[in-house]
């Protein structure tokens, strides 16, 4: 026989709508976003490593001022275990300032993948770069004017080694839009003959290595091989010139680049997997609140219905059998919106994702799928996540003996004696107090809701005013206007300083690896303004900040190429946000570098040092730049916030909606009898709604110290273990504040619910029996 | 009037001691019950307030713990069985009437007493026993549809539909005007007759021993007399 008491089910459903639409909507909500983005993420992580491995990735590449001989690409080739492919390009800007970088299209390395329209046939073609051409508005037959020449848009492409557009691998961030590449037949490319042409090679290992250091010590192998080669073949040209050949010229290597180093294929890479660990712990908290929402309103259908249960128990009902009959319907209504969730994450959400990933990625044909992944962390997990808080509660809760319920002492405890409120209260706030005694467990459980979800609309708010701050802080803390890094040094006066600069990495444990710019500054400098100690070293405050350091604590920093720690003696903090840097006196610097006493690498200057040869310039870098790199990483960032944002609020107000709900019906009678008592609706809202806008608008304000708390908590100990770089902890007062207005606001229209429901309880419920 | 036999009866009750508080505030409920009940007797428990009366029923039925003494059904002593072993017997033998129904409110009637037939193995045919309780009529309303009277048919009904050894039933017409509880405790007669079980009434109308088999008063936690009725007489015939 079918249990008799599942006939009650699509009863409560119906009774009960509001409930289960509200945690229907909730999984909806929640799952789709992040079964979205999981698929979304491993669609493009597929196609990522998909144009790595079909499209002959480079494993390095090379470039010279001049073309080399044959036979030292050849020495090159069988000495460092490569083959070595022809892999040159020019840049030239198009009418609006936009660089393009253009290739011959070649079939052995770096293989264009056509994402739209062909390849370029004949001269005058061009196929370039779908991001930049999205981001641009460029479409298949358009014509651009690059370098003075029209060129037609043949194709759109996606290359395995520019899967995020860095023009310079010493870019802070990538560049959609004044940075494009393409590619052009070789005829074409030939016939196009740019000034502006860069002689390149790429290499492929014949023996792919595996791990960083067997991917160093190849690179290495190549580095040497090549080093040799130019000795060689530079003391030949000497000696001929010496002997009196002219028209000769130095082969001088002006890049090189192993893949494992190169932004432009490393960066989408690493991103993406920085993301999905968070997406997961976030989903598993909300589920986890939701589960203790969901046991709330269960623990007051227990209550309510404590005399049938108490029956049933009695004639001989299983603990067991009640417990499933509680937990049928949010399972089921989970189990709903999970399969809803999962439906939507599967279609629009993931493309939506999909979106997002492809406004910052150049990638080819994305192509999700059914991921087992995804699957188990969406849906079993969380699933799990519920039965265990929900089957825990209901076992705690049925834990009581049959008598029990039938006398409806459900706490378990013995009967408490009322708290004595002081007479001097006034009446209605002694009944308020009394409701929110009697519902502690809800107004608990409904204010470590409102925190999270306080907690996720600021998450949403806080981005925008910190990066503007970031930008701003670059500004007021840049050193000099202009900073030059040279290849050799070269002399320059006219108020320019020197420096000397090296790049050594942290290596703490549990962090990413850190690119630390350790500046040996002129004594008596007047840009850094602040006096160093001798034998001692200043350290950016975000260095500071990001790793606990503290002033007398000792820094250890790696050179990976030299296989070197280097130690540095704090004695302090430097205000420089542009980068995570390490201030010591030049003396000490070329001395602990093994440097000649006079040397240096670089310039301070507040104007721009046009003197300086273009060729020796390694980067100039300005605060532009750095407000730049802000600028970018909102952009990446705009369009993911806005709808964590709502998300934020729309939790808020369904937790809220449904919890209040909970107290409402839970003093039906009361409330039916107080109105028999001639209260007005106003009135008994008055008592009823008071009590628990007390509890939103403390949980609120709770919320913002909490909430500061919590997001410093996830700076300190995740975004910057998991993050390269810098961003200060820094939430502008003013997110607070809209934060705490969205909450009052979203909350009134719970409150209008909430008195239609009381203004709809007719007086005849107190009448009642007491079924 | 005979008094109580000293013969292995169906329900053994002995030494029953149940206390409620700590304390100073500990005070006895029960204190050294003596009882047998044999089967398919009617028995009626009477006593004031306070008596004991239904500490000594919910003890019977497994829903409360002796503090002291045993309640042995059909040789078999409750405070030996785990709370499981406890459920499975009271889901094999008892059925329970209380004073407030305790109905489903969004089960109809019909559901409601196959609330009661899920819990057998062979349990009795629904809708004979709701023409048997003159709700057959009304087999499709919901509670809140019926009047008190009818409620606590629907309350028996799923009480007896799984037809068991012992009824158990506390204050069942407490709630309910003197025609009704008449009409109920008729009822109750009735499936005592047709059925055979055993049915322990807890009541504090006195006029009710003459309905019963076995009558037994309670006073200050011990029975204060405990007797066969040999002048059973139809409710029907019952003033009070």
């Amino acid at each position: 026989m079918r249990n008799p008491m599942n006939r009650r089910l699509p009863r409560e459903l119906k009774a009960d709508f509001g409930k289960y639409l509200v945690i229907f909507l909730f999984l909806v909500m929640v799952v789709s976003v992040v079964s979205g983005f999981l698929i979304a993420n491993a669609g493009i992580a597929d196609a990522y490593k998909r144009n790595i491995r079909e499209n002959k990735l480079e494993d390095g590449h090379i470039s010279f001022n001049i073309r080399p001989d044959e036979d030292i690409l050849t020495a090159v080739a069988k000495n460092a275990d490569v083959d070595l492919y022809q892999a040159d390009f020019f840049e030239e800007d198009d009418t609006d300032g936009t660089t393009f970088r253009v290739y011959r299209y070649n079939t052995d390395v770096n293989v264009a993948e056509v994402t739209d329209g062909r390849l370029p046939n004949g001269a005058g073609e061009i196929a370039i770069d779908n991001l930049h051409a999205h981001k641009k508005e460029i479409k298949v037959g358009d014509r651009l004017t690059v370098g003075g020449r029209e060129l037609t848009v043949v194709g759109l492409l996606a290359m395995p080694n520019y899967s995020a557009l860095f023009k310079d691998n010493a870019d802070l961030m990538f560049e959609t839009e004044a940075f494009g590449v393409g590619v052009m037949s070789p005829e074409g490319y030939d016939a196009f003959a740019s000034d502006h042409e860069t002689i390149g090679y790429a290499w492929i290992y014949h023996v792919k290595p595996d791990t960083d250091k067997e991917k160093q010590d190849a690179s290495e192998r190549v580095l040497n091989a090549l080093r040799e080669e130019l000795i060689t073949a530079n003391t030949e040209i000497v000696k001929r010139s010496m002997a009196g050949e002219t028209g000769l010229a130095m082969l001088e290597v002006s890049d090189f680049l192993p893949e494992y180093e190169n932004k432009s294929i490393q960066f989408a890479g690493e991103d993406m997997n920085g993301d999905e660990a968070a997406m997961v712990v976030f989903l598993y908290i909300v589920i986890a609140v939701l589960a203790f929402i969901v046991a709330v309103t269960t623990i007051n259908t227990l209550s309510k219905e404590a005399g049938v249960i108490g029956t049933l128990r009695a004639s001989g009902y299983t603990r067991g059998e009640m417990v499933r009959h509680y937990m049928i319907l949010p399972l089921a209504a989970f189990f709903a919106g999970m399969l809803v969730g999962n439906i939507l994450g599967y279609t629009g959400l993931r493309d939506f994702m999909v979106g997002i990933y492809r406004e910052m990625y150049s990638l080819g044909k994305v192509e999700t799928f059914w991921n087992a992944d995804a699957f188990v962390k969406t849906t079993l997990i969380p699933a799990a996540i519920m039965i265990v808080i929900n089957a825990a509660i209901l076992i705690w809760k049925l834990r009581i003996g049959p008598l029990q319920f039938l006398r409806r002492e459900l706490s378990g405890r013995k009967k408490k004696r009322a708290l004595k409120l002081p007479r001097k209260i006034p009446f209605s706030w002694r009944f308020r107090i009394r409701i929110l005694l009697q519902n502690l467990p809800n107004y608990i459980t409904m204010a470590v809701g409102i925190i999270l979800a306080g907690a996720i609309i600021i998450f949403g708010l806080m981005f925008q005013p910190l990066l503007e701050t970031v930008a701003q802080r670059i500004s007021d803390t840049s050193i000099s206007r202009y900073q030059y890094i040279l290849k050799t040094p070269e002399e320059t006066n006219h108020g320019a300083e020197k420096f000397a600069i090296a790049t050594l990495e942290t290596t703490k444990e549990n962090y990413k690896t850190d690119e630390i710019s350790v500046y040996g500054i002129s004594p008596e400098s007047s840009y850094v303004k602040k006096s160093i100690p001798e034998g001692q070293a200043l350290l950016s405050n975000g260095f500071m900040d990001k790793y606990g350091v503290k002033a007398g604590d000792t820094v250890s920093l790696y050179d990976k190429y030299a296989d070197k720690t280097y130690e540095f003696v704090v004695a302090g903090d430097y205000p420089y946000e542009a980068a995570l840097s390490v201030f010591m006196n030049i003396g000490e610097f070329n001395d602990k570098f093994g440097k000649t006493p006079d040397y240096y690498s670089g310039y301070f200057s507040d104007r721009e040092l046009t003197e300086l040869t273009e060729s020796n310039v390694y980067m100039r870098l300005d605060s532009e730049v750095f407000g730049h790199f802000a600028d970018q990483l909102w952009k990446s960032f705009a369009d993911f916030m806005g709808p964590v944002k709502w998300f934020g609020i729309l939790m808020f107000v369904l937790m809220v909606y449904l919890l209040a709900k909970q107290i409402i019906e839970r003093n039906q009678t009361s409330i039916s009898m107080t109105k028999i008592l001639g209260f007005s609706g106003g009135e008994i809202g008055g008592l009823y709604i008071v009590s628990t806008s007390l509890v939103v608008i403390a949980s609120l304000l709770l919320a913002v110290p909490l909430v500061a708390w919590l997001l410093r908590l996830v700076f300190k100990t995740y975004l910057y273990q998991r993050m390269s770089g810098y961003l200060p902890y820094c939430i502008s007062n003013d997110c607070y504040i809209e934060m705490i207005v969205l909450g009052i606001v979203s909350y009134l229209a719970v409150v209008a619910l909430q008195l239609w429901k009381i203004h709809r309880i007719p007086k005849s419920e107190a009448l009642k029996t007491l079924e | 009037m005979r008094e109580k036999e000293n013969t292995m009866s169906f329900v053994e009750i002995h030494n029953l001691k149940k206390s409620y508080g700590e304390g100073e505030a500990r005070q006895a409920v029960l204190s050294g019950v003596e009882l047998s009940v044999e089967k398919g007797e009617f028995c009626v428990l009477l006593g004031p307030s306070g008596s004991g009366k239904s500490t000594l029923l919910n003890i019977i039925g497994g829903i409360d713990e002796a503090d002291e003494g045993y309640v042995m059904i059909d040789g078999e002593k409750t405070a030996d069985m785990n709370e499981k072993r406890l459920t499975q017997y009271r889901r094999d033998h008892l059925g329970y009437v209380f004073q407030l129904y305790n109905l489903i409110p969004n089960l109809t009637v019909r559901e409601n007493v196959e609330v009661g037939a899920y819990l057998s193995k062979k349990p009795l045919e629904v809708d004979e026993l709701l023409k048997t309780l003159g709700l057959y009529e009304h087999r499709h309303k919901l509670p809140t549809q019926l009047s008190g009277g009818q409620q606590q048919r629907t309350a028996i009904g799923r009480a007896v539909i799984k037809n068991p050894d012992i009824l158990l039933c506390d204050e069942p017409t407490g709630a309910l005007d003197y025609n009704t509880s008449k009409e109920i405790l008729a009822l109750l007669e009735r499936i005592n007759r047709e059925y055979g079980n055993t049915i322990i009434m807890v009541t504090h109308n006195d006029a009710l021993k003459n309905m019963a088999d076995r009558v037994v008063k309670l006073r200050d936690g011990k029975v204060s007399r405990n007797y066969l009725n040999e002048n059973k007489l139809p409710v029907s015939e019952i003033e009070w």
